[in-house]
């Protein structure tokens, strides 16, 4: 890569599989810097990093997928970094499909979303998940007029225009998903998605289990009737405090 | 419980008393409410003075206080919340005020719920990357220290980063650094 890259790993209590992620990274994307974003795990997730060689940022308490995320956009931004990615660090993220994800950002587009479903090798997901998906998938599809086929993918790749749009106070810090794809498309931001590979969590829980599943649910309900009616800077209106990359 | 039954015992009458008839409260829920609302009152402005609670906090009760003390003495102004509300009986018309009150202060609470995780975040994500500055400016301070330059050599050394340390991690420079 030509400019600098940053990989953002949002983990809590990824101490069996971190580590096998981090050396996926360094083999496939060698020139990247790697973040990884302790939400206070307290399975030495942090000290297993450092052992790998790779940055870390620590919590002080538990804040979530979304706010995780949110703190490494703030430190990409921060320290000027031109493209970010993201990804888990449970494994389910194939670290080999890192250059195909980033390739499209060569072309033009803002933010690539890595999808499951083109390979047709998909992990096994529950039914309400898979309706979920499919639901939320259809919603933003007809909305950006882009096929986005798996909204729900936390594997994804973006351009600093897009890191502006998302380091913002108010970038969901629970499930950033169709809502942020759709506030990201009505801001100018370009979307494309493209295939990767995903597997099966090898440890660890998914955030979208339980009751959460109703809540995740419940909080796209009334979050995406609510888009056209907003400003159309979804994440830059309200800001009245310092920001945090500004400190 | 009313002072004035007049029209409802009447045959015939409907199964409620008018609300002309029943404009005052009887003595005893007066004195009551007299007694609630300055009880309240004196709680409040007294955890006030003792800055246990925010003067921010205290509007909703000192209000509902004000009004409630209000309409205990002035009964025109219970019928005319009576009236207003469409409340058959005025004690009816006080818990209504009480319900709306109780339903303000959840909506305020939770709005201030609201705004304080969202800082609780903040804060806790600057700390976080605060946490990560100090780290690396640690790290060049001892790098420096254990390499001074050369007696009088005017070459500089090179700033030592946390991220050469690494080999995952790239020479990088913050924007302070850049600047």
């Amino acid at each position: 890569m030509s400019q600098s890259t940053l990989v953002l790993i949002p983990a809590h209590n990824e101490a069996p599989t971190i580590g096998a992620v981090l050396d996926g990274i360094r083999t496939h994307l060698p020139d990247a810097d790697i973040l990884v974003i302790d939400d206070c795990s307290g399975d030495g997730t942090g000290a297993i990093v450092r052992q790998h060689g790779a940055l870390t940022v620590r919590h002080t308490f538990n804040l979530g997928y979304g706010a995780a995320l949110q703190t490494g956009y703030h430190y990409a931004m921060r320290h000027g970094y031109e493209r970010i990615v993201q990804m888990d660090g449970d494994g389910q993220h194939d670290p080999k499909s890192l250059p195909d994800l980033m390739a499209p950002l060569e072309n033009g587009y803002d933010v690539v979303v890595g999808t499951r479903y083109r390979r047709g090798n998909a992990p096994a997901q529950s039914f309400s998940r898979r309706v979920g998906t499919k639901l939320f998938a259809w919603i933003v599809t007809k909305w950006t007029g882009i096929e986005i086929t798996d909204p729900t993918s936390g594997y994804q790749a973006m351009t600093r225009r897009a890191l502006r749009e998302v380091a913002h106070e108010s970038f969901p810090e629970d499930y950033p998903d169709a809502d942020v794809l759709i506030g990201l498309h009505r801001n100018g931001i370009r979307l494309t998605e493209t295939p990767v590979d995903m597997h099966e969590r090898i440890a660890g829980v998914s955030m979208h289990r339980g009751s959460r599943v109703a809540f995740y649910a419940y909080k796209m309900a009334l979050t995406l009737p609510l888009l056209p009616i907003r400003r159309r800077a979804l994440f830059r209106d309200g800001r009245r405090e310092t920001p945090v990359e500004a400190t | 419980m009313l002072s004035i039954q007049g029209p409802s015992n009447q045959p015939g009458s409907t199964q409620f008393p008018a609300p002309e008839s029943l404009q005052v409260l009887p003595p005893q829920q007066q004195t009551v409410a007299i007694l609630l609302a300055i009880g309240i009152l004196v709680v409040v402005l007294e955890l006030v003075r003792k800055r246990k609670l925010r003067e921010e906090y205290s509007i909703l009760w000192v209000v509902t206080a004000v009004l409630l003390l209000a309409m205990a003495i002035e009964n025109n102004l219970l019928t005319f919340f009576q009236r207003a509300v469409g409340a058959v009986l005025p004690v009816s018309a006080l818990f209504f005020g009480a319900l709306l009150f109780l339903m303000l202060v959840a909506l305020q609470y939770s709005v201030r719920l609201s705004k304080l995780t969202a800082r609780n975040k903040t804060l806790c994500q600057k700390m976080a990357l605060l946490e990560k500055d100090i780290e690396e400016l640690r790290r060049r301070t001892n790098r420096h220290a254990e390499d001074p330059p050369e007696p009088g050599s005017d070459v500089t050394p090179e700033p030592a980063t946390t991220e050469s340390a690494t080999p995952l991690k790239r020479t990088r420079k913050t924007k302070t650094e850049a600047s």
